[in-house]
């Protein structure tokens, strides 16, 4: 039987008359690494601050471990790295750590290894002994990060965990996060960089305007369409007219300087289905150069999931295409 | 448990950000001047020639020169207990304040540690921050007085706890507030709260002084919506010998520190009350407020 980490019915926050989070439902499987995503002012940072007991829920439900959050005891096995983050900078990183460990009720004799062991997770094991004001914006993101690991907490909710680091400190994350997961610890990770999402979660949940819009698997959220770009030579009006009798988002690319030579691209259920243009090419007596298809990437599905009610794309997003 | 570390954590910042050594520097400094002042006058009394309201006093047999030197020391307290509100209500408006608008707090909140806790600690930390040093500073102007004149209040350590009591009623409104308020904001409605509470004091004495009742309930009225007040004038009425003058007829101050009637001791039990009631409103209002 699959533990739930993360549960939440029906979800919901508004402040007066704007609604944050609209019955959010979502779960999140113990040991595995599940993606929030949308834009700004989703409602992603509402929805991770009321499952780490920060925020009330106006409405709904949302359980850590079969807990309510908003409970001390719930919270025990809890790491959280917020999204705006200051810290104490008048203390030394150890000191800080330490603090963490205490309240995170680490025993007397551990906390110290528990320091050191969370400090060389993050690579920052060398500043141990400096203060938090002498730290660069990156270097107080690992800091964070570290805080959040003290303990062996079983859940880590990161909510831009890279937003101030570089790609090599983007990479370590990535890293930890996936080291996380094989040491059966759940995460839950808040980020704009879909890259990152894709390259490390399990499974992924859209937010868009309070509302969870897409989630699943990632394999089931980018499945589906698929886009082939081909390349031919010979293409007569009686083959593109028998494809698009087939296929409706036939789209003609621009020409490569020969008459001859055209490119097109189709968008298919899947790569099985990709083979039937190329029945339909080579009964229409056209010579076949190439056929590349190309899976949606989460960016994709985010793009067309985060729309607005009338269809158009939100402007942040707009920007994009 | 939790509450001793917050505590303890409000110590330690307060220790490293500097604050406690410039308290503790600018506070010598004033126990100096203090002291060289008491010292002054002492040499300038034993020298000065007897005036006719001393002579008078001779003949009533009313020991003039505790009358003098319990208002020098009043005078003193007075600093003390003016620096120790400041102080109240600098610590108490960014503890909640500041650390909701930098994000300070979701990093503790998010920790298995109840909200209350985190308020008492702040609470807890920063009155005793309070209470250690105006009982540090006003044992010493007695401790100085008592040194260069000989005069010493009938109760020290009742001067001490009133003066202890105005600090704590006065930080614990400020968390209340802090809890409610941006950080400027938390700490300017005490610093006028007070104001207002001093200057209805002293409307108290003048109405006393006049026989006024609707000064005196004004007065009174103030000190039951903010006892800061009432605790200062309760440590000023220990600091000093009792008012001879009622007894000659004339129902007038001893000098410009000088309570006229002496606040009820119950007024400490109220304004002890009156912090615990602020202190559970704030944390009545940080457990619903969403970080």
């Amino acid at each position: 039987m699959v533990t739930l980490a993360i549960e939440t019915e029906a979800l919901s926050k508004s402040y007066g008359r704007k609604q944050a989070a609209s019955s959010v439902s979502f779960s999140v499987a113990s040991g595995t690494v599940f993606g929030l995503l949308g834009p700004n002012g989703a409602g992603k940072s509402t929805t991770v601050k009321m499952l780490v007991g920060l925020v009330c829920p106006s409405s709904g439900i949302a359980k850590v471990f079969g807990r309510i959050p908003s409970r001390a005891d719930a919270r025990l096995g809890l790491g959280y790295v917020p999204e705006q983050f200051r810290f104490p900078e008048w203390m030394r990183a150890h000191e800080f750590l330490r603090f963490h460990a205490e309240l995170a009720g680490v025993k007397t004799f551990d906390r110290q290894s528990e320091v050191t062991r969370v400090l060389r997770e993050v690579g920052l094991e060398h500043r141990e002994r400096d203060q938090l004001r002498t730290f660069s914006k990156g270097m107080l993101q690992r800091i964070g990060i570290a805080q959040a690991l003290v303990g062996r907490p079983q859940l880590v909710v990161l909510d831009e965990p890279t937003s101030a680091l570089d790609p090599i400190g983007r990479r370590d994350v990535r890293d930890l996060i996936v080291r996380l997961r094989s040491d059966g610890v759940t995460v839950l990770l808040n980020s704009h960089l879909l890259s990152e999402v894709e390259t490390v979660c399990d499974h992924v949940a859209i937010m868009d305007r309070g509302r969870i819009v897409r989630a699943g698997s990632m394999a089931d959220v980018t499945r589906g369409h698929v886009e082939v770009e081909v390349r031919c030579a010979g293409l007569t009006t009686q083959t593109l007219s028998a494809l698009e009798a087939r296929w409706t988002a036939v789209r003609l690319g621009e020409g490569t300087g020969s008459s001859e030579v055209q490119t097109f691209t189709i968008s298919v259920i899947d790569e099985y289905e990709a083979t039937h243009i190329a029945d339909v090419l080579l009964a229409g007596g056209v010579r076949l150069l190439a056929m590349i298809p190309r899976r949606r990437t989460l960016e994709d599905v985010f793009v067309e999931s985060v729309t607005t009610t009338d269809g158009d794309a939100i402007p942040a997003v707009r920007g994009r295409q | 448990m939790n509450v001793l570390r917050i505590a303890a954590l409000t110590w330690d910042e307060t220790r490293r950000a500097r604050a406690l050594l410039a308290g503790i520097v600018l506070t010598a400094i004033f126990l100096g001047f203090f002291s060289w002042g008491v010292l002054a006058a002492a040499s300038q009394f034993g020298r000065a020639r007897p005036s006719p309201l001393m002579a008078l006093a001779s003949q009533s047999n009313i020991d003039f020169a505790s009358i003098i030197w319990g208002q020098v020391l009043s005078a003193g307290l007075y600093g003390v207990a003016g620096i120790g509100a400041l102080l109240a209500i600098f610590l108490g408006a960014p503890s909640i304040a500041r650390e909701v608008e930098t994000g300070t707090l979701q990093l503790l909140a998010s920790r298995p540690i109840g909200r209350w806790e985190i308020v008492t600690g702040k609470w807890l930390g920063g009155c005793a921050l309070l209470v250690a040093y105006v009982g540090g500073s006003g044992t010493l102007a007695c401790a100085s007085v008592w040194y260069l004149t000989g005069y010493a209040p009938g109760n020290p350590i009742l001067v001490v706890g009133a003066l202890s009591i105005q600090v704590v009623v006065l930080h614990s409104l400020t968390i209340a507030t802090s809890s409610v308020l941006p950080t400027i904001t938390a700490g300017i409605v005490p610093v006028i709260l007070h104001g207002i509470a001093g200057v209805a004091g002293f409307g108290e004495r003048i109405g006393t002084l006049l026989d006024s009742e609707i000064l005196k309930t004004t007065g009174i009225a103030a000190s039951l919506i903010l006892p800061s007040d009432v605790a200062w004038q309760l440590a000023a009425s220990q600091a000093q010998p009792p008012n001879p003058l009622p007894a000659l007829g004339f129902n007038a101050p001893m000098g410009p520190f000088d309570v006229i009637s002496a606040p009820s001791p119950w007024i400490a039990a109220y304004a002890l009350v009156y912090a615990l009631a602020c202190l559970g409103f704030a944390i009545w209002r940080v457990n619903q407020k969403d970080l």
